[in-house]
């Protein structure tokens, strides 16, 4: 291991790749409620070789409209963020569900062809930062340590629609001291689905509760995961649980960003972690 | 009733926004292979003879078999089969097979359909296919298609030569059979009946035979 | 059936509360899953498989009067009768005439989702007939008065036990009084009760999982044998089919079936594969004496011109369901009409309309496990996704939810009071929660609370504004 330096692979430092700007698509989530997903992100991306852009007239990604049928609003939004990013040599976020919307611009334009093709291009270059990370800047390694044992939840739309699954995983296996639960089930969505937890909350508490208890199952001390809904989710449930599982978003781990309160956690850091 | 069906073919075509196809593309659609116009894909099996793939596929859905060398061998094999269940020898025998020398082995057949009463049904299966051990029998005068289901044990007559690969190949081997075309049934049997409807409980033996047992003559 | 859809929240909460439900419903979850990952782990071309049956499902739908005319032509040739129904009505109409014209009086039924749709036992009923369920699971829930609850095992949501007291009332008459514990000697109770039936019965109908266009074939598929019973002892054979069902030949109905049980119930090949063609021949010693088929379209040609295609692909495998989180959490009967699970939620509004049953498409997750079990890759998700749209087109949604979305399209679309409403918030939020971090409950929130779950609270700062001050420190 080379320390100070994370290692990236073959896929960084050719031609004009040599240092893309990347636009950060950060998420309203991570916005407001986590600006240490954001910055772990930025300075994953600055260490992948990238030059890292925040434009500021981003807002959200739209799937609120999107997925409760407002079609037309959501095009709005997604306008919004074309004009912001299209004219970057990637677009990232800390998110596969927020990605995964980005990447589904295009369908919202089926009869405004100018759009669609504007969609079409910044969906090709738009990706979730961990798979990213690996499979596009070609990163193999990480420099940091994080000595617990961790479980991880796949969220569905990152695993679904953009087949991520091993590269969190991979990264992950080269924190120092950091051991890997596999979580039974992880495959299994928890029950949040944007305003799904809302309008049926019943169902969604059922459906939270049943990972709670598999990742309780693991015995590990903290989870993680690559979207920050599904993480307010299962934090909030273990809270209410009153367990003792840490919540973070894989990021911040791999970031070396981990070192203050998780998502639910009080004020004060527990313990001296 | 014909109005039905022209009420349901026309808001087929409006739905696929079309009239009615002519003539030509008809032939055409008629003249294809099948949906997709091409090979059937067909799964690649297990290395091993016929016989040992098919008899793999049987047994792993709770079937059992013997081999035999020839079809005289047939009523003392089931005769073995039922003094070893503990049953009467006696049988529902397909006319098809009803040649054999079942006196001979010492078993009382009746011959032709079954209307429940008996322990055991003897019929004769046309094809056998490898790939997941099971048996395709065709209904007619000589093999009724009661003795398939009604009785406890079924027991198949199958020629070594009859297994196929695939179940396409029986296909294949049907449409040469020509004008008379399909008879009216065709009972692909893939083990004995079973059930999971009571508590996802498998179990033997729901309507049909509680076990299936084939004679594989050489 | 009368349509339950409009009452899902409510029945979707007394199912999570019912605990034998929830028993039933543990032990079904992994169940089906494993077994189908392994059945089809086990099979390299199952990915290439699946492709074929969506092209042999495209290409069949695209030239649906084509392929209905050859089927219904080579039916009538082998001596049988097609019958075509445009509505559930007509199709309740035709069986009935059917059943009077061969003067039954009792009727044995295989499993049929589409004798379930359009309401053919009511029918039957109704006109005096007696008609007894044959599939285990559905003659369960015939006893106990209910629809069923999943599309392969209808009586998946019962135990053992309510399962033993069923039979316990319904079989005394039968002189059958000692009250069962074990499920062999329940499945012989019932195999023995519906032997009796199955000879006695005049009428026999049967679903079909395809129709084979080029001989004039219906297939159906069974574990239990009861299917072939049904369709071989009465001397009536009575097939009802959805329109969709129809496939060009036997090869085409072979790669379906190779998907088929895998994705039902992970097996290789279901017990009985079963081909009928016609009534008996001439010197058969058994078989019906008459066949009729029923192709109902009641729907399906709609769906066939619209966004909806893709859904007529669906060959009822019920893979769907078994990997849905909110089916595994409420099972079907909170879907409140026949199909449940994502199938159902897509074709109960197509079905008795977006206003008895908008719920159905809004609970879900989104979360994708179905469309990527699919054998035939229908995009369920997107299905869920467009009825929405149209529920949200229609005005049919809840209006504080319209205002939101209004509200938040506005709000997104103007970045410089997005940053600041924002920053506010998360301000706001992270000091009402204090040192504890999190809320366990906030007024106007009640929703997420009733969830059984806290919210953590924000760290504080917005993203951007951290990061604009970091840009300002670097300037
Ligand atoms: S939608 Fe797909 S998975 Fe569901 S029952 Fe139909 S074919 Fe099976």
């Amino acid at each position: 291991m080379n320390p100070g330096a994370d290692s990236v692979g073959a896929g960084a430092g050719s031609g004009a790749d040599a240092r893309p700007r990347v636009a950060l698509f950060v998420t309203c989530l991570a916005n407001i409620y986590r600006p240490n997903v954001g910055l772990a992100a930025v300075a994953l991306l600055e260490r992948a070789g990238c030059t890292v852009e925040v434009p500021l007239t981003q807002t959200c990604c739209g799937q609120p409209s999107y997925n409760n049928g407002d079609l037309d609003g959501a095009a709005k939004t997604a306008r919004q963020t074309i004009e912001a990013f299209e004219d970057f040599d990637y677009v990232v976020a800390p998110s596969g569900s927020c990605g995964g919307m980005l990447r589904d611009f295009p369908r919202l334009f089926a009869s405004e062809p100018g759009w669609q093709q504007r969609a079409r291009a910044m969906a090709e270059k738009t990706y979730e930062l961990i798979s990213f990370l690996t499979d596009i800047r070609g990163m193999t390694s990480v420099d940091a340590a994080y000595p617990h044992r961790v479980t991880y939840h796949d969220s569905c739309h990152g695993l679904r629609a953009l087949g991520i699954k091993e590269q969190p995983r991979r990264l992950l296996g080269t924190v120092r001291g950091l051991e890997l639960a596999e979580l039974a089930d992880s495959e299994i969505c928890c029950g949040f689905g944007g305003t799904f937890c809302v309008k049926y909350p019943e169902i969604s508490g059922r459906m939270v509760s049943d990972k709670a208890a598999a990742i309780n199952a693991t015995e590990a001390e903290v989870l993680l995961g690559g979207d920050l809904g599904c993480l307010l989710n299962i934090a909030g449930r273990l809270g209410r649980e009153g367990g003792r599982v840490r919540v973070y978003h894989v990021a911040e781990v791999l970031a070396g960003m981990a070192d203050v309160p998780g998502l639910g956690d009080p004020r004060q850091p527990k313990g001296g972690s | 009733m014909s109005g039905g069906r022209e009420q349901v073919l026309a808001a087929i075509r409006r739905s696929l926004g079309r009239g009615a196809l002519g003539a030509d593309a008809r032939a055409a659609l008629d003249a294809r292979r099948g949906a997709t116009d091409s090979e059937p894909l067909l799964p690649k099996l297990p290395k091993g003879t016929s016989a040992q793939v098919f008899r793999d596929g049987l047994e792993k859905v709770s079937g059992t078999m013997s081999e035999l060398t020839a079809l005289d061998e047939v009523p003392g094999a089931v005769a073995g089969y039922l003094a070893g269940h503990g049953l009467a020898l006696e049988a529902a025998v397909a006319p098809s097979l009803e040649t054999l020398d079942w006196a001979g082995a010492g078993i009382t057949p009746s011959v032709g359909p079954t209307r429940g009463g008996d322990f055991a049904g003897v019929s004769h299966a046309w094809r056998g296919v490898a790939e997941s051990g099971s048996l395709v029998l065709l209904s007619g005068p000589d093999n009724p298609t009661s003795l398939n289901f009604l009785p406890d044990h079924h027991l198949v007559v199958l020629r070594a030569q009859d297994l196929v690969p695939h179940l396409e190949q029986a296909w294949a081997a049907l449409r040469e059979q020509g004008e008379e075309g399909w008879p009216r049934t065709v009972n692909v049997i893939t083990g004995p009946s079973r059930t999971a409807d009571i508590e996802l409980t498998i179990q033997l033996g729901a309507h049909g035979p509680r076990s299936l047992h084939v004679l594989l003559v050489d | 059936m009368e349509p339950l859809s409009h009452a899902f929240k409510e029945r979707s909460v007394w199912a999570l509360q019912d605990e034998t439900l929830q028993v039933a419903l543990n032990r079904a979850k992994d169940g089906f899953a494993v077994k189908r990952a392994k059945a089809v782990g086990a099979l390299p071309e199952f990915e290439s498989l699946r492709d074929r049956a969506v092209d042999i499902k495209n290409h069949t739908l695209e030239n649906l009067d084509h392929y209905l005319e050859r089927y219904a032509d080579a039916v009538e040739r082998s001596g049988g009768k097609v019958h075509w129904a445009s509505s559930a009505e007509d199709a309740r109409r035709i069986v009935v005439e059917i059943c009077q014209a061969s003067g039954a009086r009792m009727i044995t039924k295989g499993k049929s989702m589409v004798g379930e749709e359009v309401g053919v036992n009511g029918a039957l009923e109704e006109a005096g007939f007696e008609v007894v369920e044959t599939d285990l699971g559905e003659y369960i829930i015939q006893l106990a008065h209910e629809p069923p609850s999943h599309i392969i095992v209808p009586a998946v949501h019962k135990t053992r036990g309510q399962i033993a007291d069923l039979f316990h009332q319904n079989h005394q008459k039968y002189g059958l009084t000692r009250k069962l514990a074990e499920v062999p000697e329940m499945v012989n109770e019932a195999r023995q009760v519906l032997r009796d039936k199955y000879l006695a019965a005049d009428v026999g109908i049967t679903g079909a999982n395809f129709l084979i266009a080029e001989s004039g074939t219906s297939v159906i598929v069974t574990n239990e044998g009861n299917g072939d019973l049904t369709c071989s002892l009465p001397k009536v054979h009575i097939v009802t089919a959805g329109i969709e069902k129809v496939v060009p030949t036997a090869e085409d109905a072979s790669t379906l079936l190779r998907l088929l049980g895998r994705s039902a119930t992970g097996q290789d090949m279901t017990t009985y594969t079963t081909f009928t063609t016609g009534p008996k021949r001439s010197g058969d010693t058994d078989g019906p004496e008459e066949y009729h088929v029923v192709l109902i379209d009641n729907g399906r040609t709609t769906m066939l011109g619209d966004q909806f295609r893709e859904m007529l692909r669906c060959i009822r495998c019920g893979a769907c369901m078994n990997h849905c989180p909110v089916y595994g959490a409420i099972g079907g009967h909170a879907y409140g009409w026949v199909y449940p699970g994502p199938m159902g939620s897509v074709l109960t509004p197509l079905a008795v309309g977006l206003k008895e049953a908008g719920n159905l498409p809004n609970a879900c997750t989104l979360n994708g496990h179905c469309a990527e079990v699919c054998p035939v890759r229908i995009p369920l998700p997107d299905l869920l996704r467009t009825l929405r749209h149209r529920e949200y087109q229609l005005r049919l949604g809840l209006k504080p939810m319209r205002w939101g979305l209004a509200a938040w399209v506005w709000f997104t679309t103007h970045p410089r009071i997005y940053r600041m409403g924002t920053r506010v918030q998360a301000r706001m939020l992270a000091l009402l929660a204090g040192r504890k971090g999190r809320f366990r409950r906030m007024p106007l929130a009640g929703s997420w609370f009733r969830g059984g779950r806290d919210l953590p609270a924000p760290q504080g700062e917005t993203f951007m504004a951290v990061w604009q001050r970091r840009q300002r420190g670097k300037g």
